[in-house]
C-alpha cells in the first residue's frame, strides 16, 4: 500500500513538474537583482526548483494547497514573464495573501518530509536523521540506564542551513538557530517540522538578498 | 502583475452556510470612525471595449442613415429617452429596456475620457485600475481606508492589468476559493512556529534597507495570513448553489465580503466578445448588449436579494460600477455603414454606477457628435484628437454644477483634461465616496500638482 501510494505520488509529481510551470528563464538572481537585495520573493519557480534540488526532486508546491495549476497564484509569489532578452519579474512583494500561500504550501511540505516522512535526497536525509535522532526523547533503553542523548546543537542546525540556504547570511543563521534551539518540542517530528518550517519561511530562504 | 485564468465555473460557496455575524468592529469601516457602516465595492469590467451607443449613449437613426455611426438594431427597434432625476437625460439603446425596473438603483455616466494617447486593451485596463497605461498602484486598496482586512481586493476573471500594489489581492475563481478553503482547513502551521518566525523576522529586519523592508512586509503579512487562514476555513464548500457565470462570481465575492476577508472586488465579464473589429462581430451587437443588460439586471437582483445582515441587502452596503477599458469608434474609415466593425475609442467611455452612497437615478456627462448638426461642427479639441470624426468624445464638464458644457465653448482654448470628465475624476469620486485619504487621489497627469476634479453630484447627499 505504501509503495503504491509512493509510486502514485511520484508519478503525479513528475506530471505536475512537467506540465505546470510558468515561464521561467534563468535564475532569479541573475535576472532579477543581479545580486542586489530587493526585499522581494525569489519567486515560486525559483523556490520550487531549490526545494527539488535540496530536498526532493518530486516536490510540487501546488499540491499542498490542492491547486493543480499554480499559474493562478504564481503572480502573488513572484514570477517571470516574457521571452529571452525581455524577461520581466513581478509580483514578488510579500503580503498577507502570499504569506498565507507560502505558509500553507511549506507547512504542508514539512508534514510530508518530517522524521517519519519521505526520505528525499541523500544529503537532506542524512541531516534530518541526525536532527531527528537528537530531538527524540530517549525512552526505549531503560535497562541499563541510557547514555545521555546528545543534544541538538548549532552545528546540527548549521548543516541544514548550509544545505538549504548556503553559507551566506551568517547573521540570519545566528538569529534563526538561537530561536529554534531555545524552543520546546513535543516530539522529534514536531521538532524537525518546526526547524524545517521556520527555515523555509526564513527571509534568507524566501527573499532575494 | 496580477493575472489569472478562468477555468470552468463551479458553484459558489453558499452565503447562508457561513453563519458569520459582524462583531463590534464592523468590517469595511474606517478604523478611525467606528460609526461608519460597512461599505463594499465591486467593479464589473466588460473586457474588450464597450460600444456605449448600445448602452446609454445612443445616437438617432438619422445619423446611421447619413453614414455617421453604425447601428445594427433593425429599424423597428428604437432608442428611447432615459431621463435622469437631476434633469439631464440621454438616449438609451433598445437593449437597455430590461434595466428600466432598476432605474432608481444606479446612475449613468457618459463621456468619460480614458486618455488621448494610448488605445491598447492592456494599456487602458491599466489606466482604468491604476491611472497609468503601464500599470502601477491601483486605487482599490485605498478604498478600505486603513481597515484591518487581510485581502485588499479580489480579482475574478481574466484581467490584463499590471498592478504593483496587488500583494494583498486574491485572484479567485469559485473553484480556487473552494480549494484554498479546503487546503487551509488542513494546515498544521501556526502557534509556536509562527511565534518563532515573528521573533526571527523582527531580529532580522534591523538594517533599514530593501531586505529589511521585505522582512517587515513578511512579518506584517504573516500576521494577516493567520486571519485569512481562519476565515477561509469557515467556508462551507459543500453548500453549492446552481449559479453560473457572472452571478456565480458575484456570489463568491459576497461570500468573501461576508467572511470579512475583503471589501473590494473586480469581476471581469469576459464571457462576451465586445472587441468587434470585424463587421460580422459588430452585427451581433444587438444580442450582445441585450445579454449584457440582462446580466447586469441579474447582478443587481442578486445584490438586492442577498442579505448582508440585520435585514440589509448587499445592495444597501455595496457600491457597484460596470464599465470597460474604453468605448468604441462609430465606424471604421472606408467601410460602408452597414458592413463596418468598430475600433477602440479612448475619448469617450461610460460607467453605470450604483448602490450605496450614489445619487442613483441620475444621468451625468455626455459625448459629442450627438446629432447630424453636431457632427458637422466638431470642436477644435475634437478635431485635434480625431480629425476623421470616427469617435465620439466626452463633452467638457462644469464640476461646480455637474452639468455638461458645449464643446464649442472650448474653441480657442488649450486642451486641459481637467475641464473634461476623465477616468481620473471618476476614480477620485469613488475614492472620496469611500473616504480615502487625499494623497491617494489621482492627478490627470504626472505633471499636475492638483488632483483631478471630483464629480460630487454623483455622491448621494
Amino acid at each position: 500500500m505504501y509503495v503504491k501510494t509512493l509510486m502514485l505520488f511520484l508519478i503525479l509529481s513528475l506530471l505536475a513538474t512537467a506540465g505546470c510551470q510558468g515561464p521561467h528563464k534563468g535564475t532569479s538572481s541573475d535576472i532579477k537583482s543581479g545580486g542586489v537585495p530587493t526585499g522581494q520573493f525569489r519567486g515560486l519557480a525559483a523556490i520550487e526548483s531549490k526545494l527539488r534540488d535540496k530536498i526532493s526532486p518530486f516536490i510540487y508546491l501546488g499540491r499542498f494547497i490542492q491547486i493543480h495549476d499554480v499559474s493562478a497564484i504564481a503572480p502573488l509569489l513572484g514570477f517571470f514573464t516574457g521571452s529571452s532578452g525581455n524577461v520581466k519579474y513581478s509580483g514578488g512583494n510579500p503580503g498577507p495573501v502570499s504569506m498565507f500561500l507560502w505558509k500553507s504550501m511549506l507547512g504542508g511540505l514539512v508534514n510530508l518530509y518530517n522524521c517519519d516522512g519521505f526520505s528525499g535526497v541523500e544529503k537532506f536525509h542524512q541531516i534530518r536523521e541526525n536532527i531527528c535522532t537528537k530531538a527524540t526523547p530517549n525512552e526505549k533503553n531503560s535497562e541499563p540506564a541510557p547514555e545521555p542523548e546528545p543534544a541538538l546543537d548549532k552545528e546540527d542546525l548549521r548543516a541544514l542551513w548550509n544545505h538549504l540556504v548556503g553559507h551566506e547570511a551568517p547573521a540570519g543563521f545566528e538569529i534563526w538557530s538561537k530561536e529554534v534551539l531555545s524552543a520546546k518540542y513535543d516530539d522529534a517530528n514536531d521538532g524537525f517540522e518546526t526547524i524545517l518550517y521556520t527555515l523555509l519561511m526564513n527571509p534568507y530562504f524566501l527573499l532575494e538578498y | 502583475m496580477t493575472k489569472y485564468t478562468r477555468r470552468s465555473l463551479l458553484k459558489n460557496a453558499g452565503l447562508g452556510s457561513l453563519g458569520l455575524s459582524f462583531g463590534p468592529r464592523v468590517f469595511g469601516q474606517s478604523s478611525s470612525d467606528d460609526s461608519r457602516e460597512p461599505h463594499f465595492f465591486i467593479e464589473f469590467v466588460v473586457n474588450g471595449g464597450m460600444d456605449t451607443s448600445y448602452l446609454f449613449d445612443a445616437r438617432p437613426r438619422v445619423m446611421t442613415t447619413a453614414g455617421m455611426i453604425q447601428n445594427y438594431f433593425p429599424e423597428g427597434r428604437k432608442s428611447f429617452e432615459w431621463k435622469g432625476e437631476n434633469g439631464q437625460s440621454t438616449w438609451a439603446s433598445p437593449a437597455m429596456e430590461v434595466l428600466k425596473p432598476h432605474k432608481d438603483k444606479f446612475s449613468v455616466v457618459n463621456g468619460i475620457i480614458m486618455g488621448t494617447s494610448f488605445d491598447g486593451h492592456g494599456q487602458n485596463t491599466n489606466i482604468l485600475l491604476t491611472g497609468n497605461p503601464f500599470g502601477g498602484d491601483s486605487f482599490l486598496p485605498h478604498l478600505s481606508n486603513g481597515d484591518d482586512i487581510p485581502v485588499d481586493f479580489l480579482l475574478l476573471g481574466n484581467l490584463d492589468a499590471e498592478i504593483s500594489n496587488g500583494e494583498a489581492s486574491l485572484p479567485l475563481t469559485p473553484e480556487l476559493v473552494t480549494q484554498l478553503a479546503n487546503a487551509s482547513s488542513g494546515s498544521r502551521t501556526g502557534g509556536t512556529r509562527d511565534q518563532i518566525l515573528q521573533r526571527t523576522y523582527q531580529a532580522s529586519s534591523q538594517g533599514g534597507g530593501l531586505l529589511s523592508q521585505g522582512i517587515e512586509r513578511m512579518a506584517a503579512g504573516l500576521r494577516q495570513a493567520s486571519s485569512i487562514h481562519s476565515k477561509l476555513s469557515q467556508f462551507n464548500t459543500t453548500d453549492l448553489s446552481s449559479e453560473t457565470g457572472a452571478v456565480a462570481d458575484l456570489s463568491v465575492a459576497l461570500s468573501v465580503f461576508k467572511a470579512q476577508l475583503s471589501s473590494s472586488a473586480v469581476i471581469n465579464l469576459d464571457y462576451f466578445a465586445f472587441d468587434t473589429h470585424d463587421a460580422s462581430s459588430a452585427a451581433q451587437q444587438p444580442s450582445l448588449y441585450e445579454r449584457l443588460a440582462s446580466t447586469l439586471s441579474d447582478l443587481i437582483t442578486k445584490l438586492e436579494d442577498t442579505e448582508f445582515q440585520d435585514g440589509k441587502s448587499f445592495l444597501d452596503v455595496t457600491t457597484f460600477v460596470l464599465t470597460s477599458e474604453f468605448g468604441r469608434t462609430m465606424r471604421q474609415q472606408w467601410k460602408s455603414i452597414g458592413e463596418t466593425g468598430t475600433d477602440h475609442n479612448t475619448l469617450s467611455n461610460s460607467m453605470i454606477v450604483g448602490g450605496k452612497g450614489i445619487a442613483n437615478g441620475h444621468v451625468f456627462g455626455a459625448s459629442d457628435l450627438e446629432s447630424v448638426e453636431a457632427f458637422n461642427s466638431p470642436s477644435e479639441h475634437h478635431k485635434k484628437f480625431d480629425s476623421n470624426l470616427l469617435k465620439v468624445m466626452g463633452k467638457p464638464m462644469d464640476f461646480e454644477t455637474g452639468s455638461v458644457m458645449d464643446p464649442l465653448s472650448m474653441n480657442g482654448k488649450e486642451f486641459n483634461l481637467k475641464q473634461y470628465l476623465s477616468i481620473q475624476s471618476m476614480t477620485n469620486t469613488l475614492l472620496t465616496l469611500f473616504g480615502a485619504q487625499t494623497e491617494n487621489l489621482w492627478r490627470t497627469s504626472s505633471r499636475d500638482e492638483e488632483s483631478a476634479p471630483i464629480l460630487r453630484q454623483l455622491i448621494k447627499k
